[in-house]
């Protein structure tokens, strides 16, 4: 069941607005609609399929906007902020609570750095990858947002800037430099 | 942070566009401040080393488990009401279902909770929470988990407590104990009798599957999660009775379309999926694959595509027993229209038993008459006054049915007699005949429906002086009566000079309402379909003139449409598709600069349609189009290449089409244009072999076309065409047998035509043009006869052949073009037949 889109109004409001606990409720009430949708798509898909966000955030917006009378949901923009974070909050937790899980078992993670065949991309560290972005943030709020939002809720570059109101070429200028301070900052190259 | 990070951003993206080595030098001419200068280098050595970086979005699928935990938190030896948690069960759309024992008693009660989502806590939901408890509590029966007992959690959350069920759910304990198909059936009546219980009860269940079906140890069903059951009110509705609209969730794989649809729900949405059940459990595959389909699609695939019968898909030896009565009554309970399926739960469970007992089930095979009811579902309401006058059409019966309802008209009152015809010859004309085009076998029925329907609106039209609306309606009905006589480019009965006069007076009634009404849209767009066909059916009759006329006003028209509806992509669409036949009959006029002119217009304005538009059944076939006739004017220049590609493209949207809409002729053979014309492509580079491969397999779907509708001269034309074309090829591979194969088989089809179309030039012409091909080939089979007696009936009838064929050329030669060209190459011939 979902929640109600007038609630979702007010709380994007104030989330807006700066009360940083209405995003605490969005989570709560974004979460089971997002989550209906990722076990359907679960359901669906090959075992260890990755799920995209993209399939993910868009579906709950379409969902949530079809609900209701209409209006409430016309904010986009909003909406896929929130989404990026919710989805981001989401993962992070997960991943504190799997790195929590791994010391306590007093597992030692290995590196292998002598790779010579081709392999996917290692999965990021989520926690450095947070932690990054705070730092970001603080040194530029739009390029934080740009990475939340691709990253996240993987939208597009074009999706990003339309969610954002800039245009696709400085998404991409951003992008670019942004992920790059990122990993050096994950890397420790980033004094703090 | 000391650096200036806009500028140290800038500057990366600009020294990023740089080779390597170019970088620092680039760099210390564009910055002085060497801090930022190392923070730039540093962050592109950074990026090259790496360059995908963080590209690939967040993989999301491991969190969602964990967090749901979260978010539920620690549950086991929770107090949820007077009961303890022992353990989960499951989890799913509607919540997580609990295993829990009752509190304070030695052998407590087991039971399992089921725990909505957090979000049911709203305040809004409460209410619909309670009701739903009390309708649970109303079913009882002994298939059916009881409910026990409902509440809030201390945090609001609403919970049900039901019956605990020890058992397997319904396919993996067939399986398991390799149930034989009489065992399976039997098992299904006992679903069956608890699921008429709850439909008595006016509860649907509407998530009937395996999960929700356990099998206890005794071997008895008990369903499970009425959950989302809804309470259905008998007075809701108008015909089934039981209905309730409303958005909850199901599962893809046993929703019914109407549910996907998010249309009304009623007891038949538990037949349906009763329906797929059976078919997983009888064949052991589902209906319809959906895996890794996009929602759409699977959407399309459930609303649209007919399932095979269960006997098909299943082992040779189970399929055997399913064949035929099993088969209809799985697909009866499947029909795409819960007004086809069996009216109730009991039905099926009674042909199920007639099974059982060896007796004959209700259920029968679907019949054209189901076929064409099918078809017509989707205009339902208006289609009820006219359902029973198109299924007598079918039937034959035609005459009675006509006079039955007359007689009815004519007791009424003038006025609402007018209105009422008006109507009813309306919905005939628009939803029965639009829901007829595209079935095989279809175009006869569909003259004599229009024939009717427009003589019933032009009777209204004298009697009562008609409006303009009327005239409008008037002018499209005899436009498509026109197309289904003799539009060589629809399928139609080859009577063109019927045709002629039913655009004629299209294109006078919509002219006449253009007069009154001014430049009105709708108007324009009318009178220029007209014209468009006009023009092209007098061309077909060989009157030059009078078409070149036609083509003028169509044009003319089409500007002004041009002119005042720039920003309308309906409207856009459609005259882009008036473009192209404009420019096709520019192409018959051989003034190919201006055909390619107008066919690249009409490409420019499809390709630029808004995707909603452009994905309309109806424009995507007009753009195919637009691409074959840009596709023939490439080949016909020469650029091979080119023609192909366009070829291809018409080709890709066309099978989009196939694939929409897997019963519809129209759109299969739509793709024989381009699959012949690349067989054409094929041949000029020499690859004979690739052409006969792609000519035989546009023969077959035009074949089809034929078998199944034998009136239709637009496909005997188009077998005829592609035996013309094997025919050659074969005679260029020196199969001379072969070719006098195809020869006979094309000059049958040239006969059938000149009869069904009458003498017109064209048809006279191509008929000689095939006589002289077979001659030839004939001669060739002769010259090449090893058998020295062999060569003299051979060349006998080669002779008679092209006598044939001078007798009927030479009256058309002061006016055809071609028919000389003819008689110049009978000429040779002649002289091959003449030598011995």
């Amino acid at each position: 069941m979902s929640p109600e889109p007038s609630d979702l109004t007010r709380l994007l409001r104030d989330w807006s607005r700066g009360q940083s606990e209405a995003l605490t409720r969005l989570v709560e009430l974004v979460y089971p609609e997002l989550r209906r949708i990722a076990a359907q798509h679960l359901s669906r898909e090959r075992p260890g399929h990755t799920l995209q966000p993209t399939a993910l955030v868009n579906e709950a917006y379409l969902r949530l906007a079809q609900q209701g009378p209409g209006k409430q949901w016309t904010d986009r923009t909003h909406f896929f902020a929130v989404a990026a974070r919710v989805v981001r909050a989401v993962l992070v937790d997960h991943a504190r609570a799997r790195r929590a899980a791994k010391r306590g078992a007093g597992a030692l993670a290995i590196t292998l750095t002598d790779v010579s065949v081709q392999v996917p991309a290692p999965p990021v560290d989520l926690l450095d990858l947070d932690a990054a972005l705070e730092a970001l943030e603080r040194l530029d709020i739009q390029q934080s947002r740009i990475v939340e939002l691709r990253h996240f809720a993987g939208l597009s570059i074009e999706e990003t800037a339309g969610v954002l109101g800039i245009s696709p070429a400085t998404v991409k200028r951003d992008w670019v430099v942004a992920k790059t301070w990122i990993r050096r900052h994950m890397n420790g190259e980033i004094p703090a | 942070m000391t650096v200036d990070w806009a500028r140290v951003t800038r500057l990366f993206e600009e020294a990023a566009s740089l080779p390597a080595q170019e970088r620092e030098s680039w760099l210390r001419g564009a910055c002085e401040d060497e801090a930022a200068r190392r923070e730039v280098l540093a962050l592109l050595r950074t990026y090259d080393e790496d360059p995908a970086f963080l590209e690939a979005p967040a993989d999301t699928a491991p969190a969602v488990e964990q967090v749901e935990r979260q978010l539920h938190g620690a549950v086991e030896g929770r107090l949820v009401g007077p009961y303890r948690i022992v353990g989960e069960i499951g989890r799913g759309g509607m919540g997580v279902v609990y295993e829990a024992q009752r509190e304070g008693e030695d052998f407590g009660q087991r039971v399992a909770i089921k725990v909505l989502p957090a979000a049911w806590a709203a305040p809004a939901l409460a209410d619909r929470f309670r009701f739903e408890r009390r309708v649970l509590a109303g079913l009882d029966h002994p298939g059916i988990a009881r409910f026990i007992d409902g509440g809030t959690t201390g945090e609001g959350v609403p919970y049900f407590v039901l019956e605990f069920v020890d058992g397997q759910p319904i396919d993996a304990w067939c399986t398991r104990l390799a149930l034989d198909v009489r065992a399976r059936v039997d098992l299904l009546l006992a679903v069956c009798e608890a699921v008429a219980h709850a439909h008595q009860q006016l509860v649907v269940h509407r998530d009937l599957k395996p999960a929700n079906i356990l099998i206890t140890a005794e071997g008895r069903p008990k369903l499970l999660d009425f959950g989302i059951a809804t309470l259905v009110s008998s007075d809701e509705g108008t015909s089934g009775g039981l209905t309730r609209t409303g958005h909850v969730s199901f599962t893809p794989e046993y929703a019914s379309p109407e549910q996907v649809r998010g249309e009304r729900v009623t007891t038949a949405t538990d037949v349906y999926s009763l329906g797929v059940l059976l078919y997983v459990l009888l064949s052991g595959r589902p209906p319809y694959v959906l895996a890794n389909k996009p929602p759409v699609e699977a959407m399309r695939t459930i609303c649209d595509v007919d399932p095979p019968p269960p006997s098909r898909v299943a082992p040779a030896e189970v399929a055997r027993v399913l064949r035929g009565e099993l088969d209809s009554v799985v697909l009866k309970a499947l029909r795409k229209d819960p007004l086809d399926r069996y009216p109730t739960v009991l039905a099926l469970a009674g042909d199920l038993t007639a099974w059982r007992q060896r007796r004959p089930v209700s259920a029968v095979p679907p019949t054209l008459a189901y076929h064409a009811r099918k078809l017509v579902g989707r205009h339902r309401t208006a289609v009820l006054a006219a359902g029973a006058v198109l299924l007598a059409l079918l039937a034959g019966g035609v005459a009675t049915a006509w006079q039955a309802r007359v007689a009815a008209l004519e007791r009424d009152r003038a006025q609402s007699r007018f209105r009422e015809v008006r109507q009813f010859s309306r919905s005939l004309l628009f939803e029965v005949h639009e829901s007829l085009r595209g079935l095989p076998g279809a175009t006869e029925p569909r003259r004599l429906l229009l024939d009717r329907a427009v003589g019933f609106l032009d009777g209204l039209a004298e009697d009562a002086g008609a409006d303009d609306g009327l005239r409008l309606e008037l002018a499209e009905g005899y436009r498509r009566l026109g197309q289904v006589q003799g539009s060589a480019v629809s399928d139609n009965l080859g009577d063109v000079r019927a045709a002629v006069a039913s655009f004629e007076k299209a294109a006078r009634f919509a002219e006449t309402a253009l007069e009154h009404g001014g430049d009105d849209t709708q108007a324009i767009e009318i009178a220029t379909g007209a014209y468009d066909d006009l023009a092209g059916v007098l061309a077909d009759q060989g009157d030059a003139a009078a078409a070149a006329a036609a083509d003028a006003r169509h044009r003319t028209l089409i500007e002004r449409l041009v002119a005042r509806n720039a920003d309308n992509p309906g409207v856009r669409a459609g005259i882009a598709a008036s473009l192209v036949n404009l420019g096709q009959f520019r192409s018959r006029l051989a003034d190919h600069a201006a055909a390619l002119a107008d066919y690249e217009r009409a490409l420019s304005l499809f390709e630029a349609l808004p995707a909603d538009v452009h994905d309309r059944d109806g424009v995507l076939t007009d753009h195919a189009f637009a691409l074959k006739r840009l596709g023939a004017l490439a080949l016909a220049s020469g650029d091979l290449d080119g023609g192909e590609r366009r070829y291809r493209e018409a080709l890709a949207l066309d099978e989009r089409l196939v694939a929409r809409h897997p019963a519809d002729t129209r759109h299969r053979y739509n793709l024989t244009f381009s699959l012949s014309d690349l067989a054409f492509a094929a041949g000029r580079r020499g690859n004979t072999a690739e052409a006969v491969g792609l000519w035989r397999r546009a023969l077959e779907i035009r074949q089809a076309a034929l078998d199944a509708d034998p009136k239709n001269t637009r496909a005997m034309h188009g077998v005829a065409n592609l035996h013309v074309y094997l025919a050659n090829a074969a005679r260029d591979e020196r199969r001379w047998a072969d070719a006098v194969s195809h020869w006979r088989q094309a000059l049958t089809l040239r006969e059938r035509l000149v009869t069904a179309q009458g003498p017109l030039p064209l048809a006279v012409l191509n008929r000689a043009s095939v006589q002289a091909g077979l001659a030839s080939s004939l001669l060739d089979l002769a010259a090449s006869a090893t058998d020295a007696s062999a060569p003299a009936p051979l060349r006998t009838e080669a002779r008679a052949l092209l006598a044939a064929a001078r007798t009927t050329v030479t009256p058309l030669a002061p006016q055809q073009a071609g028919a000389r060209d003819l008689l110049a190459s009978l000429a040779s011939e002649e002289r091959r037949a003449g030598q011995r």
